[in-house]
């Protein structure tokens, strides 16, 4: 994973929103949307990366 | 069969701090509502137990309905960067007696499905189908979707007959640049 993964999955922690139910989403607790905020901070970065997983971020996760 | 009464002649017993809730509690602090099966007297003098002595009557067929889903992660939020291929790694759904599959992609582009029965193989051949003239493969294309769910049933996978084990490949039909691809199997335990 890329050396700037700890900061990515910082920012994506703070991620949530709101559906047109009413329901609140986050990051910190739906996997898919962990990984594809941690995604947009890499593209917005420029940070290059190859294909990953949840999986691969648990390891950053676990500093939190 | 007998009837039930609306008035009762004494109330329901209180417990000895007063509370004439029916709510019980165990050691362990767990609330519940305690059910004890009985049968009623023809005359409504009494109560009986069932058990050895007092065997439930049933008249007609019984059937006990309900069931559990157990859920099995297979793709666990993969960002695909290419369209080099993802496998799930070998299932053993033996306990199954059958299973559906729910997947949330939200990539930009869409990812190919297809699956190996019994294999332990990692590549990317699919299983072909006998379909009465010709084996063919079958593949599922999930589309970019957002938040949206893509769910389908193992007959939509051509499947009819439960495998012992099964590994499902995930191929990107361009590469993604941005969102991720998620997928559960829904298993029905035998």
């Amino acid at each position: 994973m890329p050396t700037e993964t700890q900061q990515a999955v910082n920012w994506a922690l703070q991620y949530e929103y709101t559906d047109e139910f009413g329901f609140v989403h986050k990051a910190s607790e739906e996997n898919h949307l962990l990984v594809d905020k941690v995604r947009e901070y890499f593209n917005e970065n420029n940070v290059e990366y190859s294909t990953f997983s949840y999986d691969d971020l648990v390891p950053y996760l676990e500093t939190n | 069969m007998s009837t039930i009464k609306q008035t009762m002649k004494t109330a329901i017993g209180a417990d000895p701090n007063n509370a004439k809730a029916i709510v019980d509690e165990a050691n362990n602090g767990l609330k519940a509502v305690p059910v004890e099966l009985v049968t009623k007297a023809a005359d409504d003098s009494t109560f009986t137990q069932v058990g050895a002595s007092n065997p439930l009557q049933v008249a007609g067929n019984v059937s006990l309905t309900g069931r559990n889903v157990e859920e099995v992660m297979l793709f666990n939020a993969i960002a695909f960067t290419d369209t080099t291929y993802k496998t799930s790694g070998t299932k053993d759904i033996s306990k199954y007696r059958e299973f559906s599959l729910l997947f949330t992609n939200s990539h930009d582009q869409t990812i190919n499905l297809t699956f190996q029965i019994g294999s332990t193989s990692i590549n990317s051949m699919s299983t072909s189908i006998w379909n009465g003239t010709i084996f063919a493969s079958k593949s599922i294309a999930i589309p970019p979707g957002g938040a949206g769910r893509f769910y389908f049933k193992m007959d939509d996978l051509g499947i009819t007959r439960m495998p012992q084990k099964i590994l499902f490949v995930l191929t990107p039909a361009a590469a993604p640049t941005t969102g991720s691809i998620t997928g559960v199997l829904m298993g029905v335990p035998n």
